[in-house]
């Protein structure tokens, strides 16, 4: 992927989500926890955001959110800024750690029932000039993309493209196919 | 593409162009420690790159506080600001207009650049935060290319000059102000005369003295739209205030002058910006804004000394060339007027009651968007600005409410515009009502935030709008306005209820507090500022806020206004009515009271830092000498990159930039022409033997005098390299020279501010 900008979203399953107050809580004590391996910041609640990022937890590398855009809540990672950052496993680094994220989420006994899908994923790329909303972009970076769901979910994902407003980032939705939880998803990736 | 500075290079004023890649050598060069921290704080505060909470690598986790650790180690942007924290950029819109491409844009940079939020302040501004300082040359690109700029959006500088957002379309203003303001706004931006300030410096204009939309009481320079007949003909003008200031010490602006016609308006800023640049403290900083010269002064000198300004000032084109061209700002509307004929839909009404106001214009109205809290997210914004070419004209205004509005909407279109709104999740009735709390950001971003205004804030909306159905319409009609600490950023002091955050020790726990502030006026651009009646837990404020509404409308004499309630009922009821709810429960009993509205944290005031509102105080002088090293620096790259006259003339341009600053310390109306700072130079510098150095005498001197004969350029690599040697040499001695200056003015420093 030739943009370091990468923003992932997993779809939280039907009903299963807590007050977003939660989020606030469980982001606070990752911070203070230390928990992701990176340097984490602060946490932000644009809660009274319509369809908007509704608790971010905002780090040096990468921000997550409980994203509520689309009207679809689920979780999102977006990378920032990464000090070893390699264009041919960067997707497939961020996929990894959007499902440690969502695995973690899912076992938080403070967020008791949450589940995300795994069979969909949004895929955005934040960066207008590296990779505009256009089909050029999508023809050079759909083998990409594709090596790299492959990578982390172990079959073939069918992909399109989202969103055909130019002023908007470039989107992908893929349906991976995969079954069971983030961990499951994440273990069986990291066990190939 | 490469770059954005490709992609964009035909497309960004050449100007501005300059200015960012400037700021983008100044980063390069801060990054090799070749510019002192406090030198490049000013420099990027003065293009809105602004500091945020946890810039100094700690922060409070409840329990301790512990480092952050960011990659960049000990690199700092400013003092302990630390070179990877995010930051906010502060984004200046001059009287709030925004369009719809410029919107879009924003959008962008929000997404690309911080986390997809916009935030509307309490000045017309826009910013985005957690930015990180190496997005920010790319982003003032992006923006410069749609004519947005940053430039002095923070630091000792004029800000973005605000005006009320229904200029041109009321029903009440004398005329249209926008023009005014847009002149005002690049005229006195990167003027000479606004370079050496103390502290930050605000204007506002209004159409009229009645409204609250342009505050002018509370500004450095406030100017309200007035027409005056003489000889049956009607002119133009401004009744003109100066020293207004919210802060710890609020002041009313006083008058200066009761009209100034249009074409002096120009040069009467200019030369309170002059005053002020002189006259204005420099090392107590808390003492530093203008309202302070004119208390010190008294108005009567002041105005003396505005006039004696005024007159020496040497003549400049620019004071009347906009004149002639006063639609320059102008909106037109994109669909024709059209009465909106009969009732809508329950929602539709209860929105168009509080949101729709009818212009000046028949057939057309000015819809209000409101933003809860002022936010509004990249999507949003990029669907705004479709509506914005649907249904007004291209463009939009921001509010000192933290709104947004369209303008030149058919009445007709209002349902559908109504129905577009809802769609996107801004069709909120209750614009500029108790549920549209305004706040400051607050301990959520701002280094200075003692409590959660913003939490607050959005607690007061979410309680509010719960009881707004059955409130009566005057309790409804109330303004409630919070900040996070007495700096007063959500203009706490101009609320009929203001909340000003503060903290209590509360057997040996901190316990987050509010300021209850009342009897400030919001109407009569803010004519009345509010006073504190004591401090309440955060956690009581809804209850307070209820309690004193419910009071007002049960025991409210007719009309009567908040202000002249409490004013009836006297400040020592509404003491009672704080102290009330001012018990702390024990932190045993509930724990809540001992965390921050929207912040499970355990509260402390340990993450306050060191604010940046203050900027740091580097004289023009200074400024301009960096400015000078850095151009002797851009020419060593130039004759790297083999462009040998393009490196000689930036040689030469450094030392004229140096001899300029040091002319300018004596001759204040000196200009850019290239001979008249040559002799300026020459006759207020070197023959008065001030820039003789103790050993080389005339020398350095000579380098620019030769380099100005022979016209700048040089026909060889040799003679380029030479030129920027000496260029180097002629800096290095104008600092010293500046030191010398420095030290022979000190003894009649006061003498010279007397005159």
């Amino acid at each position: 992927m030739k943009s370091h900008k990468i923003s992932l979203k997993l779809y939280a399953k039907p009903d299963t989500l807590p007050v977003a107050a939660q989020f606030v809580a469980v982001f606070h004590d990752w911070i203070k926890e230390g928990v992701l391996g990176e340097t984490l910041i602060d946490v932000v609640d644009y809660g009274h955001v319509h369809h908007g990022p509704a608790v971010l937890l905002i780090g040096h590398e990468s921000d997550l959110a409980l994203d509520l855009s689309e009207g679809r809540p689920g979780l999102s990672y977006q990378r920032k800024r990464v000090a070893k950052d390699d264009p041919a496993t960067r997707l497939g680094d961020s996929l990894r750690r959007l499902l440690g994220a969502a695995a973690r989420l899912e076992s938080d006994p403070r967020l008791a029932g949450l589940g995300f899908e795994v069979d969909e994923l949004l895929l955005r790329v934040l960066d207008r000039l590296h990779a505009p909303n256009e089909l050029a972009t999508y023809e050079s970076e759909r083998r990409g993309i594709e090596e790299a769901l492959r990578g982390v979910f172990g079959a073939s994902a069918a992909l399109s493209r989202e969103g055909l407003d130019p002023r908007a980032p470039f989107t992908v939705r893929a349906r991976t196919g995969a079954r069971g939880g983030a961990r499951a998803v994440l273990e069986r990736a990291l066990a190939s | 593409m490469a770059s954005w500075k490709e992609k964009l290079a035909g497309a960004t004023p050449p100007d501005q162009a300059r200015d960012i890649a400037i700021f983008e050598t100044q980063i390069a060069l801060r990054r090799q420690d070749k510019i002192e921290e406090k030198l490049f704080a000013e420099t990027r505060l003065r293009r809105g790159v602004y500091g945020q909470r946890y810039d100094n690598g700690e922060r409070h986790d409840g329990v301790a506080t512990r480092p952050i650790a960011y990659p960049s180690g000990e690199l700092t942007k400013g003092p302990m600001t630390l070179w990877d924290a995010p930051g906010m950029q502060r984004i200046k819109l001059p009287f709030g207009k925004v369009t719809a491409r410029q919107l879009e844009v924003l959008a962008e940079c929000a997404e690309e650049y911080s986390d997809a939020i916009l935030h509307v302040t309490t000045r017309q501004d826009i910013q985005l935060h957690f930015v990180h300082i190496d997005d920010t040359p790319d982003m003032m690109r992006r923006l410069a290319a749609t004519g947005i700029t940053t430039k002095e959006a923070c630091g000792n500088a004029v800000r973005n000059i605000t005006a009320c957002e229904y200029a041109g379309v009321c029903n009440d203003e004398s005329f249209d102000v926008a023009p005014y303001a847009h002149a005002a706004t690049y005229f006195l931006m990167g003027h000479d005369d606004t370079q050496d300030f103390g502290r930050k410096f605000k204007i506002a204009f209004s159409g009229c003295a009645d409204h609250p939309c342009g505050l002018t009481s509370f500004h450095d320079i406030g100017c309200i739209a007035r027409v005056r007949e003489e000889g049956g003909v009607k002119r133009r003008g401004f009744e003109v205030y100066v020293g207004g200031g919210l802060g710890s010490v609020p002041h009313a602006a006083k008058l200066l002058d009761a009209f100034v016609p249009e074409v002096e308006l120009l040069p009467t800023l200019q030369a309170v910006s002059r005053l002020f640049g002189r006259l204005g403290e420099r090392e107590n900083r808390a003492r530093a804004r203008l309202k302070f010269v004119i208390k010190k002064l008294g108005i009567e000198e002041f105005t003396r000394l505005v006039k004696l300004e005024r007159e020496k000032l040497r003549n400049d084109p620019r004071w009347t060339a906009y004149l002639s061209d006063l639609g320059v700002v102008a909106e037109a509307p994109n669909r024709p007027p059209a009465p909106l004929e009969g009732r809508g839909a329950p929602a539709f009404e209860r929105w168009r009651s509080t949101n729709v106001r009818p212009q000046a214009q028949p057939g057309y109205a000015v819809a209000t968007v409101t933003l809860p809290l002022g936010d509004l997210s990249s999507d949003q914004a990029r669907a705004l600005a479709d509506l914005a070419r649907e249904f007004a004209g291209d463009a939009m205004r921001t509010t000192v409410e933290q709104n947004l509005t369209f303008r030149w909407v058919s009445e007709a279109d209002l349902p559908q515009l109504f129905e577009k709104l809802e769609a996107i999740g801004l069709a909120e009735p209750g614009a500029s009502t108790i549920t549209d709390v305004t706040s400051c950001p607050g301990t959520d971003t701002c280094k200075l935030g003692i409590s959660s205004s913003r939490g607050l804030a959005g607690e007061l909306r979410r309680h509010l709008r719960v009881l707004e159905d059955t409130m009566a319409p005057a309790a409804k009609a109330l303004h409630i306005k919070a900040s996070g600490c007495f700096n007063a950023c959500g203009q706490h002091h101009a609320a009929d209820l203001g909340f000003l955050g503060v903290s209590r020790n509360v057997n040996g726990r901190r316990v987050p507090h509010f300021q209850v502030v009342v009897g400030g006026q919001w109407s009569h651009n803010a004519g009345a500022y509010g006073l504190a009646i004591g401090a309440i837990p955060s956690k009581n404020v809804p209850e307070m806020v209820k309690r004193l509404s419910d009071r007002f409308v049960a025991e409210r004499r007719g009309e009567e206004t908040f202000t002249a309630f409490v004013e009836r009922i006297g400040k020592k009821e509404i003491r009672a009515m704080v102290e009330k709810l001012a018990v702390v429960p024990a932190y045993e009993a509930d724990r809540s009271y001992y965390s921050d509205w929207g912040d499970p944290r355990e509260y402390s005031i340990g993450d306050m830092g060191v604010g940046e509102c203050a900027g740091e105080v580097v004289p023009y002088v200074q400024m301009a000498l960096a400015a000078a090293e850095r151009e002797v620096f851009e020419a060593q790259v130039l004759l790297e990159q083999g462009d040998v006259e393009a490196a000689a003339g930036r040689a030469y341009r450094a030392m004229l930039t140096a001899a300029r600053a040091l002319a300018r310390e004596r001759e204040p109306n000196i200009g850019d022409d290239a001979d008249e700072i040559v002799r300026t130079f020459q006759r207020e510098v070197v023959d008065t033997k001030l820039f003789l150095d103790p050993f080389a005498g005339a020398k350095f001197a000579h380098y620019l005098t030769k380099a100005h004969r022979e016209g700048g350029g040089a026909d060889s690599a040799e003679g380029a390299h030479q030129r920027i040697e000496e260029a180097q040499l002629f800096v290095d001695a104008s600092h010293q020279c500046h030191e010398r200056m420095v030290k022979a003015a000190q003894p009649s420093e006061l003498a010279r501010a007397a005159e």
